[in-house]
Parts: C-alpha cells; structure tokens; sequence
C-alpha cells in the first residue's frame, strides 16, 4: 500500500496532502466549534452542512490520490483512506464490509465523538450522535474508492460515546439519486511567502519550524488513530472543512436572520479560536518538547511570545509574523497565506466582514496565556483558570484590522487590553 | 408581567457558566427572540429589561446547553422572606401553627402545581431558592425539586408550608 501522507510546502507553510490542505487543530476547538454551529439548528440546516462539506473534501482528496498513483484495486483503496484517517488523528476504522452498496463500519475509536465526551459529557436524548466529519469522511472515502459520483453515498451513525455507547459504528447506504455537492476549493486563493528569522528575539524561527515539522505527530494503529499531545487530542484536519461548514453557517445566518446574528457569530467563532489557543497553546508551552527546544531560547517574556508564533508556523495556518509587541499592552500580528482567507476567497468572494476568526482568537489566546494569566509559571489549564483568565480586568481584546477576503493584501490582528 | 434587567442574567451567566455562554444562548434562541420583537442589540443595553417570556425562552438556552437556568425570583423574595421575617411577627406566629400541620408523602407534581396555582407563576421556583440552605438537612437536592415524581415527605412539605406562607400569605392545601 502506498500511504497518503503530503508534505510540509515551507513555500506555503502548510500541509498538502493530495491538493488538500492539512492544519494541527486539538478537539477542544474541533468540538467547540461543532457546538457553536449546532447552536443553529433550530433556525438552519446544519446538519448536512457538517457531513456534506467533509464528504465534498474527502472526495476530492481521495480521488486525486488515487488517480495520481494509479490505484485501482478496491482492497488498497480501502486501506489508504483507513490509514490515512487513522495518521490524522479522527480514530480509527474498518472498511473491510463495505461494498459498493454500502454496509457497516465499526470504529475502535474516533476523535469527534472521544473529543466530544471528554469536553463536553454525554449529549442530551433528543440530540443527534457527534461524529458529522466521520460521516462526511466515510461517504466521500467511499464514493471515491468505488469510483462513484460525489453524493451518491449516505451514512448514518450508529452507535457514539456520546450516547453511552462502548463503541461507535456508522452505516452506510447507496442514494437512489445522488445529491448535488460542490467541489472541494483546495489550496483555494493562495499567497506566496518565504518565513525569516525577527532580528530582536533570539527565537529560531526556522529551526523550530524545521523541527516541529519533522516531528511525528500522527495517529497510529497502538494508539487507535488518536493524538494525544500537548495535553489535548491533536488532529491534523483539513482547514476547508472549518471553512466551508463556518462560511457556509455564515451564509445562511445571514440569509435566515439578516445581519442581525453576524457580530455574536464572529464572537463565538473568535472564542473557538480563543479556546483553542488556550489548550492548545497553553498545553504546548509546558511541554517537553518546549522546555527542550524552545524555552532555552527564551530570555524574555516577549521571547515567549515569539516562541509560541514561531510553534504556529509550524501548524500549516500560513506564515504569522510579529509587526509590533508592547509588553504586557499590544501585539499586532501579520498573517500570510492564511488558511481562511485562502478557502473564503476561493468559495465566496469578497467579503463585507473580517472573516480570520481562529487567527483572531489565537492571537488573543497568546497575549492572554502569557500576560493576563501567567503561562510560565505552569498553571492547571482548567475551565476553572480559563474563567478567571476571561473575566480578568487584564483580559485582552482583538481585532482583525486588514482582511484579505474584503479585499485587503494582507491579514492583520491587533491584539490589545 | 414581571421583568428584569439583562445585565443581572448576564452578570449570573458569567458566574455560573463559561466565557461566552451568554452569547451562546442568545445565539442558539435568536429566531425566537426576534418572533417576540426581541432584537440583539437591545442586550447591547444593560439596563434593558425582558420579560418573562423571553426570559424563559432564554432560559431554554440555558438549560439545553448548559444544563441550569436562571432563576429570577430568588433576590427578590428571599429578601422578601428577611423583611417579613424582621417586621411582620405576628404572621411567624401564625406559621407556626401552620407547621404543626402534618402532611401526607405528596409528589413534587401535585405540589408544585397548587404552588403555581394559588401563589405565583413563579413562586415554585421561590419555594426552590428558599430551600436550598435546608437541602442537606433535608437529605435533598434541588434537583430533586424539579423532577416530578420525586415523593415529598412531611418534614419537606411543612418547611415549603412555611415558606409560601411568609411570602404569599397561604397555606398548603395538601393535607391528611
């Protein structure tokens, strides 16, 4: 079997892996994202619009691959994208009854709904099952395999941790008619940049980066397709899919609420990304491999500041660049190559809002874990410290001041008390 | 039809739930809000008071993503309760005789619904608050109170007895 892997573009700063782009993301923004959007689903259709722009996605990946190695046998299809689920972190799962009609496919393990249970608890008796992305992988992995046409296939979750269930299973079904998806926007609306070392940190930028890239971060068999690092549960997901289900959200908010719903929904879309930064980040700055590589180049706090947006342009978000830090008061962050204005400008145009959400919250998260909480003194990263770092007077706020999706050069986030 | 400020939801939101849950809640309920007239940047004022109504609407927020709802009656008559207490001791002596009542094992149904029938549409939840410093002696919790089939013996029935008295004036109905 020829494994689907992609490679780390430092032209880009991003993994493509068969015309995909790939970005590190922890459950806590996986989940916490999912819930924002289901927030909707007494006013739009979310639902589908979870599966459907995964199984669009996988879709167009699986074919790519299989059509640039020229795989045709079934049997390696099917293990190509079990294993390629299963390095990426969303579990891990068996294609072996799955024929072209169909059938049933039972999971050892799978991120969304593990994530979900840890973050969250159980869902509610009238709540669907958790695993949307596993669904819309399934259905598309296996359009793909079968050479069928995008839409044509249907799965169901069966069983999910969520519910209680000791196992998670998902059945799949053949569509009489198939729907009409789009096309995955790929790479999207892309920008060219080459990343340098700041001259007023003693940062490397370029040897972490280097090394973070080279790490093995993967799911395995022993460890049933989940990353457990850092101190949260690592995916290496497809920044279309966050995307394409936000945008596609917007959209409809939009449509179904006027513009009255777009502020609170930049709010909480800006707080994933918040949230994300604080587990995610927070996690990274206490770990071994920070004390190890990173924080022996750390002489101040700004280097620290430095240090963790050196990390992120390891994450396959685009190249993050320092324009200004005041200690303790400001920091203005450029973006390039960002992944959502590269998918937003692709998918829908100019914009008439900034629409960097997750580059918004992470900045924010940075300035809040280093110098409203204090990240150096390796505190807990419970919800208990989240609070107090929110509700502190010392609370940072951010705001996105160029965007290139409303027709801006570049993304800028400035970040202040 | 009773109101109260948003910036007292708020303010419990933040103490009792997570960043942003405010946002949340509204975020998940805003179709319902808007069908009561209720636009979002009315919460932009603090001072904005809501009605009941869409309290409970955003309370169902509450509750579904957060599991608890806020309820608003507690400052209120919990202060009540002191300031009867303090002034009016001849309504204490009266309930004192009142709680020599014996009460029969009645199910939270059927008292909550006299409750809400005789005193206040929101007076279930005041008997709720009210309790709460009781609840370990009384070898309960509040969630107790808010399920239905859970049995009330008598020496829960006389200490709800002697709260609605004090605040609403009225005695218990549920005898032997």
């Amino acid at each position: 079997m020829k494994p689907l892997r992609g490679n780390f573009d430092t032209q880009y700063n991003t993994y493509i892996a068969a015309g995909e782009p790939l970005i590190f993301h922890c459950h806590h923004y996986n989940t916490f994202l999912q819930a924002t959007l289901e927030d909707t689903k007494d006013y739009i259709d979310i639902y589908p619009i979870l599966i459907e722009s995964a199984q669009e996605i996988v879709y167009a990946q699986m074919n790519q691959f299989f059509s640039e190695n020229q795989i045709a046998e079934i049997e390696e299809r099917k293990q190509i994208a079990e294993d390629f689920f299963m390095f990426c972190g969303y579990g891990k799962f068996s294609l072996e009854n799955v024929s072209v009609d169909g059938g049933k496919v039972v999971s050892e393990s799978d991120h969304y709904s593990y994530g979900w249970k840890s973050k969250f608890g159980l869902r509610a008796e009238n709540e669907p099952m958790v695993s949307f992305f596993t669904r819309g992988f399934l259905a598309g992995a296996t359009e793909a395999i079968f050479n069928l046409a995008l839409g044509s296939m249907e799965c169901k979750q069966l069983s999910c941790y969520t519910k209680n269930d000791s196992f998670v299973s998902f059945e799949l079904t053949k569509n009489i008619n198939s729907k009409k998806l789009s096309n995955s926007p790929k790479q999207g609306t892309t920008q060219n940049h080459t990343l340098n070392n700041p001259n007023n940190t003693s940062v490397n930028y370029l040897g972490i980066r280097e090394a973070l890239t080279n790490m093995p971060i993967e799911g395995t068999p022993s460890s049933k397709g989940i990353i457990d690092a850092f101190g949260v549960l690592l995916t290496r997901m497809y920044s279309n899919y966050y995307c394409q289900t936000s945008y596609r959200m917007l959209k409809k908010l939009e449509e179904t609420m006027g513009s009255d719903g777009l502020m609170l929904a930049d709010q909480l879309l800006t707080e994933a990304g918040h949230v994300c930064a604080f587990n995610t980040f927070g996690g990274i700055m206490q770990s071994a491999e920070w004390n190890g590589l990173i924080k022996p180049m750390c002489q101040t706090r700004e280097d620290w500041v430095h240090g963790i947006v050196a990390v992120v342009n390891a994450f396959g978000w685009g190249f993050w660049e320092i324009l200004e830090l005041e200690p303790a008061k400001k920091l203005v962050v450029k973006v390039t190559n960002g992944y959502e204005a590269n998918s937003y400008l692709q998918t829908l145009g100019k914009s008439s809002i900034p629409i960097s959400f997750l580059a918004k919250g992470g900045t924010k998260g940075i300035m809040n874990l280093i110098y409203n909480g204090d990240i150096t003194t390796q505190p807990s990263l419970t919800d208990e410290y989240y609070s107090e770092i929110c509700n502190s007077p010392k609370a940072f706020s951010v705001r996105q001041t160029k965007c290139r999706a409303m027709g801006d050069d570049q993304d800028i986030f400035e970040v202040y008390l | 039809m009773e109101k109260i400020a948003v910036k007292l939801v708020k303010d419990w939101a933040k103490d009792n739930c997570p960043p942003l849950s405010w946002q949340r809640v509204v975020f998940r309920v805003l179709p319902k809000l808007n069908q009561k007239g209720v636009f979002l940047h009315f919460f932009e004022n603090d001072s904005y008071m809501i009605q009941e109504d869409v309290l409970a609407i955003i309370n169902t927020g509450f509750e579904e993503i957060f599991k608890k709802k806020y309820v608003y009656a507690i400052k209120e008559d919990i202060s009540n309760v002191t300031s009867e207490l303090k002034t009016e001791s001849p309504k204490i002596e009266q309930s004192n005789t009142t709680l020599n009542q014996t009460f029969t094992e009645t199910p939270v149904k059927e008292v909550k619904a006299w409750v809400l029938k005789n005193c206040s549409p929101t007076a279930w939840n005041t008997v709720i608050m009210s309790l709460l410093p009781k609840m370990r002696e009384l070898n309960m919790t509040w969630r107790n109170l808010e399920d239905d089939t859970f049995v009330l013996d008598s020496k829960v029935l006389k200490e709800i007895q002697a709260i609605i008295f004090k605040i609403y004036n009225k005695n218990l109905n549920i005898t032997q």
